[in-house]
């Protein structure tokens, strides 16, 4: 027979649990809104900061557009070469897949007008935020985290510098200009991967190859991927830069925690983003 | 004349005496404060981080809105300089870049002239060997004066320095000169907040130098004892240190 205490416990398991439940229930909404009040309070920061810093000087434009390409180039210098890898890999793996049952869905002609409607419309983009994320996003967030432990923030505030404006407006501008290119640069990888493979599984010549691409291309939505690519590399950047901006002097403990948090967001909304633009453009 | 800086009735924590100061251009001052938490607490309110509990803090005969956007912060903090003992560099940034940024960003000049100018800085306070390194390598006893010229770089209109230990063991010729060619010059007031007076004061005329909080009742007579044999040694350490 088990003890008074136990039994007691055991009495208030139901209680607990919809106790826990209620109060996760009730707060989470309550903690999601406060976050998001908060992340579009920094989003109104940056737009006032990005508005006055540029006007005042001819040379600061300089300036703010030398560091703009610095961290465009950054971007390539990071994440370029695992694009292009990435993207050849995913086009000869394409190929490799579909191989077995391209008698039943009509061959080379269907499987390229597949990836063109498909793969380089809602997959790429999804692939190429990944990659970004994870080279460079989150490397971002914990530099630019680890330098306001440090007290560069504060260094920089007390010469008259705002640091959304000198660190965070290039970053989030490179990002936003960077990620088509790399995106174009990843599509082109993947083609030529796909192209690897199909002559190898289909001895497929590349003047064939250009005419079913030619092809497809017809029915290929530009703006739509156009606005995917905005998108994502908006998120990318903004959730990285909040996330890097969350962290206080001193506290070094909560670098990791913000990266978690960044990766997590970033992913999440430009999933959420690349879904929507879907839906809402078809 | 106008003052530069001051305290109107300010206590920094309720239960504090009231404080009045005022500081004109060309001043200096020394504030003394035993206690070192509390001297943080003053140092912090001078800079206007933090609100006192009572008065008003006045720079430049203004007091600091309660609520400013990021860029009224740094247009607030441009007018006046100020040396922490726990200042840093910007790290993401080597010496020269450091010193050349402001005058790229608020001066307008191009890359290289900015350059150009931080050299001359870097010149002044010999610390043309450091020039590459980035912010968080440069040597710990460079690291005091490297954050004067970073903080001098400005041309502030005041200067505010914390327990300037470090930075006058260091290179006491260095920014001891640079200040009094400052205050010679453009009639820079100067606030060195410190927990007992150190070998520098020595090197100030007794009238030139006020000193803060004001000693008032019983310890009005025991300032000046204790402050002058210690005058005495630390004039005495200095003209024999080579």
């Amino acid at each position: 027979m088990s003890s008074p205490s136990k039994r007691k416990t055991f009495a208030r398991a139901p209680q607990s649990l919809f106790g826990y439940l209620g109060r996760v229930a009730f707060n989470w909404p309550q903690r999601l809104a406060l976050r998001h009040w908060d992340q579009i309070a920094f989003a109104g920061r940056l737009l006032l900061s990005g508005l006055w810093g540029n006007r005042r000087l001819k040379s600061r434009r300089q300036l703010s557009r030398r560091l703009f390409l610095q961290e465009t180039w950054l971007l390539f210098q990071t994440t370029g070469a695992l694009m292009i890898l990435i993207g050849l890999l995913a086009g000869f793996f394409w190929d490799a897949i579909w191989f077995g049952v391209l008698d039943n869905i009509g061959g080379a002609e269907r499987l390229i007008s597949l990836v063109f409607s498909i793969h380089l419309q809602e997959i790429t983009p999804i692939l190429a935020s990944a990659v970004i994320t994870m080279g460079h996003g989150v490397p971002m967030t914990v530099s630019l985290a680890m330098r306001k432990c440090q007290g560069d923030f504060a260094t920089m505030i007390n010469l008259g510098v705002p640091v959304e404006h000198y660190l965070a407006w290039p970053r989030l501008l490179g990002g936003v200009v960077g990620l088509p290119i790399l995106y174009l640069l990843m599509s082109i990888s993947f083609l030529l991967g796909l192209y690897l493979g199909a002559r190898l599984f289909f001895g497929l010549s590349p003047w064939d190859f250009m005419n079913l691409a030619n092809a497809s291309l017809v029915d290929f939505k530009f703006l739509k991927l156009g606005a995917k690519c905005l998108l994502v590399g908006f998120c990318l950047n903004f959730f990285c830069l909040y996330r890097s901006w969350q962290v206080k002097k001193g506290q070094l403990r909560a670098i990791p925690r913000c990266a978690r948090w960044a990766m997590a967001e970033t992913f999440l909304y430009s999933i959420i983003s690349v879904i929507l633009v879907t839906v809402l453009y078809d | 004349m106008t003052s530069v800086f001051k305290w109107a009735e300010v206590k920094a924590q309720a239960d504090d005496p009231p404080l009045n100061m005022e500081l004109e251009p060309g001043q200096w001052a020394l504030w003394l404060e035993p206690n070192p938490f509390k001297l943080s607490l003053y140092w912090d309110l001078a800079r206007g981080f933090g609100e006192p509990a009572q008065g008003r803090i006045f720079w430049f005969n203004a007091p600091k809105p309660l609520i400013l956007s990021a860029r009224q912060e740094c247009e607030f903090r441009r007018q006046f300089g100020s040396v922490d003992r726990n200042d840093r560099l910007i790290m993401g940034l080597n010496l020269v870049n450091n010193l050349a940024l402001y005058y790229e960003y608020h001066l307008g000049y191009e890359k290289l002239a900015a350059e150009s100018e931080a050299w001359l800085w870097l010149e002044k306070f010999d610390l043309q060997d450091f020039a590459e390194l980035m912010g968080d390598q440069v040597p710990a006893h460079k690291l005091p004066i490297a954050s004067l010229a970073l903080a001098l770089v400005k041309t502030p209109a005041l200067f505010f320095l914390d327990r300037p230990r470090a930075l006058f063991e260091a290179d006491f010729a260095l920014a001891w000169s640079t200040l009094l060619e400052l205050k010679q010059s453009q009639g820079l007031p100067l606030v060195i907040f410190d927990q007992q007076p150190g070998p520098w004061l020595a090197e100030i005329e007794a009238n030139e130098l006020l000193i803060w909080p004001k000693p008032h009742g019983p310890e009005l007579n025991n300032f000046d004892p204790i402050l002058k044999p210690s005058l005495s040694k630390t004039s005495i350490a200095i003209s024999e240190s080579p």
